[in-house]
């Protein structure tokens, strides 16, 4: 078996271990971050054992779960649970029904474009993440490599595409960076300005330790994701474990209680 | 997940609180750069995604 198959159902279990401690401190302190967390990193573990299940073998809806879990929702609801830390709660519910509906309408487009996908393309020899998106080449635009090349009608118009699973101007695409952006700013911004803040008081190393491993995963994974799909996905399901593996180690050094604090303060660092 | 962070800074008392070490390379050198670091990938992730979604970037 090749370290390639092996790689993802690693992420998949450390992300499945993450899941169940984040879930535990939910159900102890009953703090909605947690529940955030714990959703979008179910997503993130889903996406994970999609990819994984998707390097073995096909099936349409699993496809469904990658992309929309894995490739559109994860970072924005790990993300969000940041957010509700940062904000005033009133704030921080108006973007929750922002996400939920935007959430649900990522959905209903995904639904709407399953019985259009060009399965005929679908090869477990490459990472599903090189093959999802179809691509529409300029006359004189290299395509990328290993790309199938082939000709669709799109808008009236005979075009040349690198082809892929989702149909060429597929609309759910369009929500992707909307829900990444919001991610990425929430869950790296708002662990990068946690780490700031405590540096700056000088206080708790292990928060600021903590946040760092958190940002630097996260970070990890939208280059590894980005390189993939320009066409470098050698990198991704080892970058996926690492990151997996950082943000995890950072979850756990974040909520350690420190040496001293744990005897004169149990508490402090909750949980 | 800066998180707990503020929740629970608010609740520790001085005194309590456990305080970076002084004079050590790793908080004085190696965090901020890093995180001075992170913050422009962060910023040049965000870019390429606004590039992607005003379709200067074809992706």
């Amino acid at each position: 078996m090749s370290i390639n198959l092996i790689l993802p159902f690693l992420s998949t279990a450390v992300m499945f271990i993450f899941v169940v401690l984040v879930f535990q401190r939910f159900l102890v302190r009953r703090k909605p971050h947690f529940l955030f967390w714990g959703i979008g990193l179910t997503m993130f573990g889903a996406g994970s054992f999609a990819e994984a299940y998707l390097s073995l073998a096909w099936n349409p809806w699993i496809f469904f779960a990658w992309y929309l879990f894995g490739a559109v929702l994860n970072a924005a609801w790990i993300g969000h649970g940041t957010l509700h830390l940062l904000v005033r709660k009133k704030w921080a519910h108006g973007v929750t029904a922002v996400l939920i509906l935007g959430s649900l309408g990522a959905g209903y487009l995904m639904l709407q474009v399953m019985p259009r996908l060009d399965t005929t393309i679908f090869t477990t020899s490459k990472p599903i993440s090189e093959q999802y998106g179809t691509k529409r080449l300029e006359a004189d635009e290299a395509p990328p490599p290993n790309a199938e090349i082939g000709k669709v009608v799109y808008r009236g118009e005979e075009v040349t595409v690198a082809r892929g699973l989702l149909p060429l101007g597929a609309t759910v695409r369009l929500t992707t960076p909307f829900f990444n952006i919001y991610g990425l700013l929430t869950l790296v911004g708002g662990a990068i300005w946690s780490a700031y803040l405590f540096w700056r008081k000088r206080v708790l190393p292990n928060r600021v330790l903590g946040n760092v491993l958190i940002a630097a995963g996260a970070l990890l994974i939208g280059f590894a994701s980005t390189l993939t799909r320009l066409g470098y996905g050698q990198f991704l399901y080892i970058g996926e474990l690492v990151a997996a593996v950082m943000m995890f180690a950072g979850f756990q050094v974040a909520a350690r209680p420190q040496v001293g604090e744990s005897a004169l303060a149990p508490e402090p660092t909750g949980d | 997940m800066s998180a707990e962070d503020k929740e629970s800074s608010n609740t520790e008392k001085p005194g309590r609180v456990s305080r970076m070490p002084s004079n050590s390379p790793l908080y004085e050198k190696v965090i901020p750069g890093l995180l001075i670091g992170m913050a422009i990938l962060m910023g040049a992730l965000i870019l390429f995604a606004v590039g992607i979604l005003l379709g200067i970037i074809s992706f």
